[in-house]
């Protein structure tokens, strides 16, 4: 046990926030070996991104760590002066941030910031500090070194600036990497070949790595052994397959639940409620609320980390399998049949589509055509994906839909009619019939206005009377989930969970029959995604309408969805039915997609 | 050393992003043309013109439409402020009708002198101010930037004309009587004369200006110091000093730069109050007496001149923070 | 405005934010003695007494007297309505100005945004006492005249203030579903763009009120505004430097009045910044 490169033991962080203390990590102890990569997962909240930043004891002045110690080689960081931190960090221990564009400085090139960390921590002369810089990229796979190490940051890409970054931590040749979620940012191709190299370093290096992530799947991609955090306590832990595979928390066995596979599609089942922190739960287990196998004793005694087969839980029936039976059933689902009332005829008609996006200013000359040459259709209640990562045109395509950009060549037509030549009153009645839902529900509502009043909103724009249009905002939020008492308060107040449900209540208040589901569940906690998905599902259902789902989630397009097309670069690359394209890719850029996923 | 990019979507290669520099140049040269529309159309709000000026209240109808026929007063406003656009681009900026003389030789000694000032005024506030800043953002929350952000609020609350008046009387009224209240000695007949009349305006221009500058640096340097690269900076292992001076203080004095243009503003505007309350011969007092005695000619030529010298200013700003910057050097 | 506007900011527990509390306090009392100035002066304020010129402070005259024996504290009441109420007017009217052109240039953006951005960039190329000086020009001197040279060249700082929170908000999902749900410009600027904005404009105000005070004083300094024997703290100081040898107080009452309201305006200000600043990220958790 002494031997473990960095021992974290029995860990308290707290917030202090105009008086009160929030607790933020509860008593977190856990142990890296060397050579060992530990992957934790965690949804907002959990505190996950406090640990690292208490490891490098880099809290803000409101963070106040009330004990435990973190022991690197036997040396207590919480304790040790700053000079002897000054000494550890970037040499013997080193991070990898979040979002790399903003953690380069970008008036410095790449090479002098690794060279800095050599010059620094070894004292080595500048030419010496360069070259191994140079060295430093070929290892992290940057082709063209020389070239790199003389560029801004500006002048990378999001792949090569995290490789960068990768390169200045291994600089100083750490024996432990901390690493912050450091593919979220990335197109999924990019975050496969990144997670590669992580993998190849610690073969190649023996160099052990903390790496956090609200992402299970890509922590399973390259973790040893797995933890799990929630609200601030460690709610599992141990080898990556035991936590996965076998789990023994209720938590764990939620969040598996409910994440979207793209071999096939499953019942979802949804946690209820949402993971923000509870402050109060010194004496229960910080899970029980939204724990579909609770009882009495699980608001009364918070449970200890107990041993079960292998691994660490915290749960009080940890030993207790039989009770898990249940949770970790899996049910495939069949896939969406063709609806046989659904009408031939096609409910939106895209042919040919060409939008260029750009500023054409004086002395400039950015124009990208972000979609070209786009045909597809989308019959009545029917699900039609749209897969691409950032860049490849599906957000202007969605919003070249709703008129909010101008097309360049093409035609659109909805329900018979060519959208971009509609008279005003026919005009009215495509905007309620057509409704979008955004990715970030706490940006595609006014934070200055009332739940109620979003939702009203759109009614009286049709004329709708201000009572009547209440009633029916009542009723439409009732129907998604939010209670009454939530009418008059205001986005804020929220989770992000019931912060979409209102935005998807808002887009169906009108009945619409086609509504865009711009990547709604991409900024939604994992444990969250499930019942909104669940939701849309039953509201697609219920009121008879079509969606045309934009993602970049090849998971959530099987679970979801019937047809799908895949974009690159503004082109279409392959189109058809999901089961079809997914299970035979016949573009490479598909296949390439598809390998790239992280599966479980 | 070879300054190739890396993959991005981006077009030209090797030049630094002209576009952006020529940009700049051209928004000048609108906010220039602009501003002389504004200029000439503020002086034509009120009847009465240039003519009854020149020949004074008792002047005869007759004489009065001669003259105006003379000065070309009678044609459309659009073809007089293309007239006096054309003759501003020769060089010709009219006549003053209070005193008589050419516009631009009355414009052109007040000028040297009011830059004179500016100048120096600028660079004392600046080798003040932005150390002041800088110290004030690195102690944040303690006792000395509390000082220096309450000094520079209140700095920038007391008017030019509260400053200079309480600077006169005790440095230039009795019993001291250190510097002369007023007027103007030129450098080339005495250093110590000049320097002597140049104090009190000076000073009065720096510690209104010390105040702005003084703040924005601050904050400029705050924003810095909380940014991710500093952080990364620090957990590099860096001493605090090594990310300072590699790191912060690169990125933050950037932002102080385009910071100095603006307050080019503010100096401009003070300048006036302070020549005129020192009688110092300068630009200032110049356009305050064109106003006080509505001398057109004298009053479009004084405004067009200092606008001309912030729209200088800020593009020469522009230019160097975009040279500074290694996005515009290389896009 | 909602709950969510300045009554709930200002209802809440005040921090300790100096700041705030000092600006406040301080622009309290200059509104009210400005008020309190136009119907009650302990004496004249133009009355002559030749008797007593340049006396010192007394029981009589509690600030002393001018050159004239004018009775310096009366004059200093009475010129704070002017002062003050031109500060506030000319903010009135640059923000009257000032926050539609911005809500227009970042809501229809392109060539509207352009021009607007050319135009506030020429009007700022000139100094905003000189532009005062360019509309006086056309306009003449006078109260009036003062208020309007301080507003409009003031207009464009709050145009750039303004803009810069409205392109933000402007960016946001929110005001792109108004755009997809139809609404017409004038909602979408003035019912979802605008009341998010209201915190930047909020604080503007507040420091430009500040800054207009102090233009229309240098501007009747100057003798351009307010004329004499009006009582106007500009004038008074004008009036008072050339007799400080006989006595420091008339130059010291209008100096350390105008110094201290623009104090207020610009501390209040600040604090509200602070504060708001707080509030708003406060809400984003």
């Amino acid at each position: 046990m002494s031997d473990s490169l960095l021992s974290i033991e029995g860990l308290v962080v707290s917030y202090k926030t105009e008086g009160l203390r929030r607790p933020v990590l509860r008593d977190i102890s856990l142990e890296i070996e060397r050579g060992e990569v530990l992957g934790i997962v965690g949804e907002s909240g959990s505190g996950k991104s406090t640990l690292l930043f208490a490891i490098m004891r880099y809290l803000t002045s409101n963070a106040v760590i009330e004990s435990g110690a973190i022991r690197l080689e036997g040396l207590d960081l919480l304790r040790a002066s700053r000079e002897a931190l000054g000494r550890l960090h970037g040499r013997r221990i080193a991070m990898v941030y979040q979002d790399p564009a903003q953690a380069l400085n970008p008036a410095m090139r790449i090479g002098a910031q690794i060279a800095e960390v050599r010059r620094y921590h070894f004292g080595e002369p500048e030419v010496v500090a360069g070259r191994r810089a140079l060295a430093l990229l070929t290892d992290v796979g940057i082709e063209a070194p020389d070239r790199i190490a003389t560029s801004y940051p500006h002048q990378l890409s999001g792949g090569q600036q995290q490789r960068a970054m990768i390169a200045m931590a291994l600089a100083g040749e750490p024996a432990l990497l901390l690493m912050d979620e450091p593919t979220t940012a990335l197109d999924v191709v990019v975050q496969a070949r990144l997670l590669e190299l992580i993998r190849e370093l610690k073969r190649r290096t023996g160099v052990s790595v903390l790496f956090v992530s609200h992402d299970i799947n890509v922590v399973d991609a390259i973790a040893d052994r797995i933890g799990v955090l929630y609200a601030g306590d460690l709610m599992e832990l141990g080898p990556a397959k035991a936590v996965l595979r076998r789990s023994r928390n209720p938590y764990t066995l939620g969040l598996l639940a409910g994440i979207p596979r793209i071999d096939q599609r499953v019942r979802l089942r949804a946690i209820p409620g949402s993971p923000g922190a509870r402050h109060d739960a010194d004496d229960t287990c910080v899970f029980a609320d939204r724990c579909a196998v609770a009882e009495p004793l699980c608001r009364a005694t918070r449970p200890p980390l107990v041993e079960a087969a292998g691994r660490l839980s915290r749960c009080h029936f940890a030993n207790d399998p039989a009770r898990f039976a249940m949770l970790s059933r899996s049910e495939p689902l069949a896939v969406n049949p063709s609806s046989s009332t659904a009408s031939p005829t096609s409910l939106l008609l895209v042919s040919g589509l060409s939008v260029d996006y750009g500023r054409r200013g004086l002395f400039r000359r950015d124009v990208v055509h972000a979609v070209r040459d786009v045909s597809f259709a989308l019959r009545r209640e029917r699900v039609l994906a749209i897969v691409g990562e950032s860049g490849s045109g599906k957000s202007t395509l969605a919003r070249t839909l709703l008129r909010l950009q101008r097309k360049v060549a093409g035609a659109i037509t909805f329900e018979g009619q060519d959208v971009f030549s509609l008279t005003a009153d026919a005009l009215r009645r495509f905007r309620q019939r057509v409704q979008i839902v955004f990715q970030n529900p706490a940006s595609s509502l006014n934070p200055r206005k009332t739940v109620g009043e979003l939702v009203a909103r759109p009614l009286l724009l049709a004329g709708v009377p201000a009572e009547r249009a209440r009633e029916r905002a009542a009723t439409m939020l009732a129907a998604v989930g939010i209670d009454q008492g939530m009418v008059a308060r205001r986005p804020r107040e929220l989770s992000g969970g019931e912060k979409q449900r209102v935005a998807i209540a808002r887009a169906f208040v009108t009945e619409p029959a086609l509504v865009i589901l711009d990547e709604p569940t991409s900024s939604l906690d994992a444990s969250v995604q499930a019942s909104i998905l669940e939701l849309l599902d039953r509201l697609k259902i219920e009121r008879r309408c079509a969606y045309l789902l934009i993602t970049h989630d090849l998971a959530v397009v099987r679970q979801a969805a019937d047809e799908v097309i895949v974009m690159q670069a503004g082109e279409v690359r392959e189109s058809g039915p999901v089961e079809a394209v997914f299970s035979e890719p016949r573009h490479s850029y598909t296949r390439s997609l598809m390998s790239s996923v992280q599966k479980l | 050393m070879a300054l190739a990019r890396g993959a991005g979507p981006q077009e030209d290669l090797t030049a630094v992003d002209a576009a952006y520099l020529l940009r700049r140049f051209f928004y000048g040269i609108v906010s220039l043309v602009i501003l002389s529309l504004i200029t000439f159309a503020c002086t034509h709000l009120l009847p009465g013109d240039a003519a009854s000026t020149i020949l004074g209240e008792s002047a005869t109808p007759e004489a009065l439409a001669a003259l105006r026929q003379q000065l070309g007063l009678n044609r459309p406003l659009p073809a007089q402020y293309a007239a006096w656009l054309v003759g501003v681009l020769r060089g010709d900026f009219g006549v003053s009708t209070t005193l008589n003389q050419p516009v631009l030789q009355l414009i052109a000694p007040n000028f040297a002198n009011s830059m004179g000032l500016a100048a120096i005024a600028l660079a004392a506030a600046a080798s003040i101010a932005i150390p002041l800043g800088v110290i004030a953002a690195v102690r944040r929350g303690r006792a000395t930037d509390a000082t220096i952000l309450t000094g520079s609020y209140i700095g920038i609350s007391i008017p030019d004309f509260v400053v200079a008046p309480v600077l006169i009387t005790v440095l230039a009224g009795p019993p001291l009587q250190l510097l002369p209240s007023s007027g103007y000695v030129p450098l080339g007949e005495s250093v110590l004369g000049w320097l002597s009349h140049i104090v009190l305006p000076t000073t009065t221009l720096t510690v209104v200006l010390i105040a702005h500058l003084m703040r924005q640096t601050r904050s400029g340097m705050l924003d810095v110091l909380a940014s991710d690269y500093v952080r990364t900076a620090r957990l590099k292992g860096l001493p605090e000093r090594l990310v300072l001076w590699r790191h912060a203080l690169r990125n933050g004095l950037t932002t102080s730069l385009s910071v100095l243009a603006l307050d080019i503003g503010y100096l401009l505007g003070s300048i006036v109050i302070v020549e005129e309350i020192l009688a110092y011969p300068g630009l200032g007092r110049l356009t305050v007496y064109a106003v006080a005695n509505r001398d057109l000619p004298l009053v479009q030529g004084t405004t067009l001149v200092i606008g001309a010298v912030y729209v200088l200013a800020n593009l020469v700003a522009d230019w160097v923070h975009g040279l500074l910057s290694p996005r515009v050097r290389h896009p | 405005m909602s709950k969510w506007g300045l009554w709930a900011l200002l209802a809440r527990p005040v921090r300790t934010n100096a700041y705030l509390a000092t600006g406040a306090a301080l622009t309290l009392v200059a509104i009210a003695v400005a008020i309190l100035g136009v119907i009650w002066t302990p004496q004249s304020p133009t009355g002559v007494d030749l008797l007593h010129r340049s006396t010192g402070p007394s029981a009589v005259h509690l600030l002393g007297t001018d050159q004239f024996g004018r009775d310096v504290l009366s004059r200093v009441m009475a010129g704070a309505w002017r002062s003050v109420s031109l500060g506030l007017s000319a903010m009135l009217l640059a923000a009257a100005m000032g926050v539609p052109l911005a809500l227009a240039g970042a809501y229809w953006r392109g060539w509207v945004d352009a021009v607007l951005m050319r135009l506030v960039d020429a009007v700022l190329s000139i100094p905003s006492l000189v532009f005062a000086l360019l509309i006086i020009v056309g306009l003449g001197s006078g109260h009036g005249q003062a208020i309007v040279a301080l507003g409009v060249a003031a207009a464009p700082r709050f145009v750039r203030v303004v803009r810069g929170a409205a392109l933000d908000a402007a960016s946001q999902d929110y005001v792109v579903a108004a755009r997809a749900r139809g609404e017409g410009a004038f909602y979408t600027q003035y019912r979802e763009i605008l009341p998010n904005v209201w915190s930047p404009i909020v604080v503007e105000a507040s420091i430009f009120a500040g800054f207009a005070l102090m233009g229309g004083a240098a501007l009747s300094y100057l003798g351009l505004g307010t004329q004499p024997p009006a009582a106007d703290w500009g004038v008074m100081v004008r009036e008072a430097q050339r007799y400080t040898f006989q006595s420091w107080w008339p130059l010291l009452a209008p100096a350390a009045t105008i110094s201290l309201a623009i104090v207020g305006f610009n501390l209040l200000g600040e604090g509200l910044r602070d504060r708001l600043h707080l509030v708003d990220r406060r809400a984003d958790e």
